[in-house]
């Protein structure tokens, strides 16, 4: 995935594991490039666009290296755009590497990333009734939680208050992480949060996907600044009940 | 407005699908002034908001409930809370507001949710 870049503004790209690799190229001159079946275009004809997604099924037969589709597709991503970007690529750190990455690597500049994480030790927290409280109050207090507003309330600058009915908690614990992780690191630790569950309590676990990244929700963009949200978030008690939260923005599936 | 679509199965699974039913949306707001030393504090800025829905809107637009949840003065970035109906009065007031204390000035939207769960 790339990294450091803007999607409205600057050409990311997105490589998932299934293959497909897709494109978000603004601003740049596109060479209209025929392809499947789909109708020819004058020759030599380029149109100005201010973006385009280009998708790329790496998997397909016509797209390996030496293939026809395949210099083609070099062709047009060398000799018309300047593509220069860095890229975030996933290694999860159990497993052997990827022998095929070696020599790619050993061609350029790379350097190992580790997941950022952020430890806040809450006092005093004021906590709804987890298991009756309505889905947008539920996940407004977490969000304010998580930001740090949680009960700072005040009558003139803000109305918002925890949800009732309200209890106290002597203590919690918020972590955050911000890093390349994969579903299985997601699914690790919802394990390792349910196997060390204790009595009466409970675990949230709210994901989100890169804000700039062409594949955030699925295959999908992160709806910013159109109303769009696109993250989940689990909610696990002691005895193994949970809610499953997904957040979906207007412009985006709804998921299955 | 708001159909719940409701799906209860003998497995104790319950699915509850909610469509347009956010009662409020989240703007996480940047103010940038010309003289880059002038401090704002929260309650100022909560005036000043109000000011702005004034301004725009008349006193439908200052009743609006815009609540401050968290303000951080080094940058002047606030995360904002309005119910869903004055979203666009809001975004409105604040992008058209040129002036604050005979200094320009404007508010950089940065990000716009419905849930509140800005990154």
């Amino acid at each position: 995935m790339s990294f450091r870049t803007r999607i409205d503004e600057e050409n990311c790209v997105a490589l998932t594991p299934n293959g497909k690799t897709s494109d978000d190229i603004i601003s740049c001159l596109l060479l209209c490039s025929s392809d499947h079946g789909r109708p020819e275009p004058p020759a030599h004809s380029f149109v100005s666009v201010s973006s385009a997604v280009v998708e790329v099924d790496l998997m397909d037969r016509s797209m390996a290296p030496g293939g026809r589709a395949y210099l083609r597709l070099l062709k047009a991503l060398r000799c018309h755009l300047n593509l220069r970007t860095d890229f975030l690529i996933s290694h999860h750190a159990g497993e052997e590497q990827n022998p095929g990455s070696e020599p790619l690597l050993s061609r350029y500049d790379w350097s190992e990333r580790r997941p950022e994480v952020c430890r806040r030790a809450l006092r005093d927290l004021l906590c709804p009734d987890l298991r009756s409280c309505d889905p947008h109050s539920l996940l407004e207090w977490l969000g304010a939680v998580d930001a740090g507003c949680g009960n700072s309330s005040s009558t003139f600058l803000s109305s918002l208050v925890c949800p009732e009915p309200q209890r106290s908690l002597s203590g919690a614990l918020s972590v955050s992480l911000c890093g390349l992780l994969r579903p299985q690191d997601v699914w690790r630790l919802v394990e390792q949060l349910r196997s060390q569950a204790e009595e009466d309590s409970w675990a949230s676990v709210t994901v989100h996907g890169f804000t700039d990244s062409p594949v955030s929700w699925g295959e999908e963009e992160h709806g910013v600044l159109t109303g769009g949200e696109t993250f989940y978030n689990l909610l696990m008690f002691q005895d193994h009940a949970y809610r499953l939260h997904l957040a979906t923005g207007p412009q985006d599936a709804c998921p299955p | 407005m708001s159909p719940n679509d409701t799906k209860a199965e003998s497995s104790g699974y319950q699915r509850v699908v909610l469509k347009n039913a956010s009662p409020h949306h989240y703007l996480k707001v940047r103010l940038l002034l010309e003289d880059e030393t002038c401090r704002v504090s929260s309650v100022e800025l909560k005036s000043f908001i109000i000011t702005c829905l004034k301004g725009l809107h008349g006193e439908v637009g200052a009743a609006l409930d815009v609540g401050v949840l968290k303000y951080e003065e080094e940058t002047l970035t606030a995360l904002l809370r309005v119910q869903s109906r004055g979203l666009v009065k809001l975004w409105s007031s604040l992008t058209l507001q040129g002036s604050y204390q005979n200094q320009a000035c404007a508010f950089r939207v940065l990000q716009v949710s419905h849930q509140r769960n800005l990154c």
